[in-house]
């Protein structure tokens, strides 16, 4: 794959919260795509994979942006994003929105085929196996729930992250339980969700890294927000933007001044 | 039991300041999460059992009418008689006869979640018998006249300082009036007051963990022994059973044993697996003269027939609520039922009615711990969704919340629009966080900023910024 | 009017798509029932006797292996003795039990156990390998309450009736095929209870302490 002369045709998949709140995630994942060998274009009609419609019963809404999805992306090889909670609902969760539905649930079917999480399709499809970066410092990784349980995404980026020289991962414990982010659960049910979000920063306290990173902003959020409330100075990134060497500016939950 | 599920919010806030409940619900992680993992890794035939045991589990409900029907055959065969309880209501009132027939003053209970279902101890009170539990921990949960807050450790949020005033006062009356304080002690003084009780019943009230359709059997599990004494010494036995208990024959039940130990506490088998079949024997010596069961429907028939099918095939091990991060967090009482965590949470709603338990379902961040440790793979997350999916139809949730979720999704169907309002949105969040890196309060974001920071955007969007770059590069 | 065992019934037989079992499915269904299919039984190599005791030993129950019917009794009189326990026993009244020579400094009871009993000897159907477990059965000379009653339960057992799994030892519990006993207890140890600070204490309701004595002969 890596070496062919034409690489495959991918339709990066941006996520809302890579769109909105923190692009720099997206153009790590271009630039780690296109080092990889793929040509990476971005359309323009996508905004959500609509989980908050579908994890919230509104099934109709769900499958509106379901079908936006995948008309965007109908003619890609592949269609890959930084986040394990937005592809795995496109990969395991749309094929349900059609039930009934046989053209529809072709297409989704289709689409969920090509649909890949970044780091996974880096090294699973492209064969990655180790990255041409340097990051020096101690970091630990969370495993976001969706990755791990739906698209088992745990080896891969410890794969990555252990061929870079200079960086030392120290696992936490309980690494694979939740954060208490949830979507729109976080809000609902903030108490819970900030117990859950300070029982992980303790985790990181304990393992004496330095740097959090993860595969999934929504949960990079709410942690770093948790650890700032706590004081605690841990820098937290997209592991995306370590593996593409783009760490000089405000990690999440830095300020500039 | 009355649900109080509608409290959740109130309660699981008080939870999480609860010192006592929290230092027991850490306990849960070192130990029953450990104790299931290093049990698991020890036997290479687990993951095959699990299949195994989804799919005896599928059969049988598949054919429940055939296997019910051949169970309760073969219980009259032995001796023993079958009594069938569409309602709590009907299950109470048939316990309530048996006892008044056979002219009961005591009644011991091994524990049974399907009677605490049901409120057969309130029923069996108001009827005038004097009412016993005999397990351990529904014994302190008795006195203390609390509900249990997990379906196989009821008491796991009494500290010993707790239940050490609650035997002085309590068993001051039987002329104990020490304060023990020794585990061993608290044991040993349970041991001796309920051991009159046992030997002074008329009737003795268990649960199942299985009922066996070839035999016409029924299976305890216990690590005390009471449930079996239970059985054993009174004159009358009473089984009560949810329909969903029955399984073919005893080698499908050996499965369902082996994954349910291993779940549940992380012990390959339990001290006590038990087997009872009718009443005594001509030739037995001990054992009851008449034996009872009682088959409780109580909303399993209708799930049996829609998309909760899946649930009926749970074992009661509570895996999933040992995993659960926010049942880690809350404790069972939070949950307002006799069922808490996961599967309370696909249960209570079903029998307490969705709008009961309404917070339940979405009390949950859908992370799959629970789906990952079910020893039967019952997909709990999907189900949780389908009740959402029944909330959200029939209008069950907040108003205000329905209404955000519209406007949001009306405009992400729109990218065009979408795109230039939130580049807007953005570029303003971004300038105005730009210095600190987060915002300690942010209107309309009071849920999130309570408890955390929200970290500042970085100004710009990637759609914006990545057209900008393209145009740049094309000139 | 209907009963309530054919309102649930019916709904049952709704929920699972169908009004009436046809012959076929009937015929099928009974067949299993008979003839349960085998199903995944868990495998080892470990040496059969070495695994029984140590499983025995892992929850808490003393294990004796002994080569004489003689040395039967010297290991119920070291147990009694060692634990600072009463000579007086309740013995089943089993006639397995007859096979061992009871010193007669041991007043020998053979009856049912009682409450207040302190310890209890007991035969056994089996032992399962498996887990470690005692197969014991209700009848005239096992019954029950020998098993729960006494603080203190001995149970003997010969190394020919050690079976593999679980199922071997109900098979063992039954004296024909269709004969079930009223109960058939798998015992694993002493009883136990973890509801005081998730902790382990033992001899919660039933006996505190559990020996096995195993016999093997030539």
């Amino acid at each position: 794959m890596k070496n062919q002369k034409h690489g495959p045709r991918v339709g990066l998949f941006v996520t809302c919260l890579a769109d909105l709140y923190r692009p720099s995630v997206a153009f790590a994942t271009v630039k780690l795509l296109e080092d990889a060998g793929a040509t990476v274009e971005v359309p323009k009609a996508q905004t959500c994979c609509g989980q908050p419609a579908l994890n919230n019963g509104d099934l109709d809404h769900a499958r509106i942006l379901a079908k936006q999805v995948i008309r965007a992306f109908a003619d890609f090889d592949y269609v890959v994003g930084p986040s394990g909670s937005c592809m795995g609902t496109i990969k395991t969760h749309f094929v349900e929105l059609f039930d009934g539905d046989p053209e529809g649930l072709t297409v989704a079917k289709d689409l969920a085929e090509r649909s890949h999480e970044l780091i996974s399709f880096l090294t699973d499809v492209m064969g990655i196996s180790n990255i041409d970066i340097n990051y020096d410092g101690i970091v630990t990784y969370h495993d976001s729930c969706s990755g791990l349980r739906e698209l088992s995404i745990h080896d891969q980026p410890r794969k990555l992250l252990a061929s870079i020289p200079e960086l030392t991962l120290n696992e936490m414990t309980d690494s694979n339980v939740c954060c208490g982010f949830g979507g729109t659960f976080c809000v609902k049910y903030p108490e819970i969700s900030s117990r859950m979000a300070d029982d992980k920063c303790t985790r990181i306290e304990e393992s004496g890294a330095d740097t959090l990173l993860g595969g999934d902003l929504g949960c990079l959020l709410n942690i770093a927000g948790r650890l700032r409330r706590r004081g605690q100075t841990t820098r937290v990134f997209h592991v995306a933007e370590v593996l593409a060497g783009m760490t000089d500016g405000p990690g999440i939950g830095e300020g500039e001044g | 039991m009355k649900p109080m599920s509608h409290d959740f919010k109130a309660r699981s806030e008080k939870a999480l300041e609860d010192p006592v409940l929290q230092s027991a619900l850490k306990n849960l992680g070192l130990g029953f999460v450990e104790a299931r993992r290093q049990c698991a890794n020890a036997l290479p035939e687990f993951e095959a059992l699990r299949d195994l045991g989804r799919d005896i589990c599928d059969h049988t409900l598949a054919n429940l009418d055939f296997y019910l029907r051949r169970y309760e055959e073969k219980v009259t065969e032995a001796g023993g008689q079958v009594h069938w309880a569409s309602t709590p209501d009907d299950a109470c009132r048939i316990v309530t006869d048996i006892c008044r027939n056979v002219d009961a003053k005591k009644v011991i209970r091994g524990k049974s979640m399907i009677g605490e279902e049901v409120g057969i101890n309130d029923a069996l009170e108001e009827a005038g018998f004097e009412t016993v539990e005999t397990d351990l921990g529904e014994y302190i949960l008795q006195l203390a006249k609390e509900p249990p807050s997990h379906i196989v450790a009821p008491a796991i949020h009494k500290s010993k300082d707790e239940i050490s005033d609650l035997f002085q006062k309590h068993h001051a009356v039987r002329g104990l009036t020490e304060r023990q304080t020794e585990r061993s002690a608290l044991v040993q003084e349970a041991r001796q007051v309920l051991r009159e009780a046992f030997v002074s019943a008329d009737v003795g009230i268990t649960g199942a963990n299985f009922l066996l359709a070839d035999t016409g059997s029924n299976i305890i599990v216990t690590n005390e022994g009471n449930g079996d004494l239970t059985c054993t010494l009174p004159k009358v036995h009473i089984v009560t059973a949810a329909i969903d208990k029955v399984i073919p024959s005893v080698d499908d039940a050996m499965v369902l044993l082996r994954l349910l130990g291993r779940s549940a506490t992380g012990q390959e088998i339990t001290a006590y697996t038990t087997f009872t079949t009718g009443p005594k024997r001509a030739e037995d010596v001990d054992g009851p003269e008449e034996y009872h069961v009682i088959l409780v429907d109580n909303g399993r028939s209708t799930m049996l027939g829609n998309e909760f099918r899946d649930m009926l095939r749970c074992i009661r091990c509570g895996a999933c609520m040992n995993h659960c991060p926010v049942y880690g967090a809350i404790g069972g009482h939070a949950y307002g039922w006799v069922y808490p965590g996961p599967m309370g949470s696909v249960l209570t709603p079903m029998m307490a009615g969705l709008d009961e338990a309404k917070d339940l379902p979405n009390a949950c961040t859908l992370n799959g711990r629970c789906q990952e440790v079910c020893p039967v793979r019952i997909p709990l997350p999907k189900l949780l969704r389908v009740h959402r999916t029944w909330q959200h139809e029939f209008k069950h949730n907040s108003g205000m919340f329905r209404f955000g979720l519209g406007v949001w999704a009306f405009f992400a169907a729109r990218p065009a629009v979408y795109q230039f309002g939130t580049r807007i949105a953005m570029a303003v969040m971004g300038a105005l966080g730009r210095r600190k890196g987060v915002f300690t309060r942010m209107p309309l974001a009071g849920g999130w900023t309570q408890g955390r920071d929200l970290p500042t955007p970085q100004g710009e969007t990637f759609q914006a910024a990545w057209r900008q770059k393209r145009k740049g590069q094309e000139q | 009017m209907t009963s309530a065992r054919d309102e649930i019934l019916a709904r049952v037989a709704e929920a699972v798509g169908r009004e009436e079992i046809d012959s076929e499915t009937e015929a099928r269904l009974t067949e299993r029932l008979h003839h349960p299919p085998v199903q995944l039984r868990p495998q080892w190599d470990d040496d059969p006797v070495e695994r029984f005791v140590s499983k025995l030993r892992a929850v808490a129950a003393t294990v004796d292996v002994v080569n004489t019917a003689a040395d039967v009794a010297k290991s119920i009189a070291s147990f009694l003795r060692e634990k600072d326990l009463p000579s007086t026993v309740t013995l089943a009244p089993d006639d397995r039990l007859n096979a061992y020579p009871w010193p007669d400094v041991m007043e020998n009871s053979r009856r049912n156990a009682r409450a207040e009993d302190i310890t209890a000897i007991t035969a056994a159907e089996a032992g399962v390998i498996e887990t470690g477990s005692l197969v014991l059965r209700s009848s005239l000379k096992s019954p029950t309450s020998m098993n729960f009653l006494p603080e203190n339960h001995i149970v003997i057992l010969r190394r020919e009736q050690l079976v593999n799994n679980l199922e071997d030892g109900w098979r063992c519990a039954l004296e024909t095929a269709n004969n079930v006993p009223r109960t058939v207890n798998f015992i694993t140890g002493p009883s136990k209870t973890a509801d005081v600070e998730q902790t382990i204490e033992y001899g919660a309701h039933g006996p505190r302490r559990l020996h096995v004595i195993l016999l093997i002969e030539g």
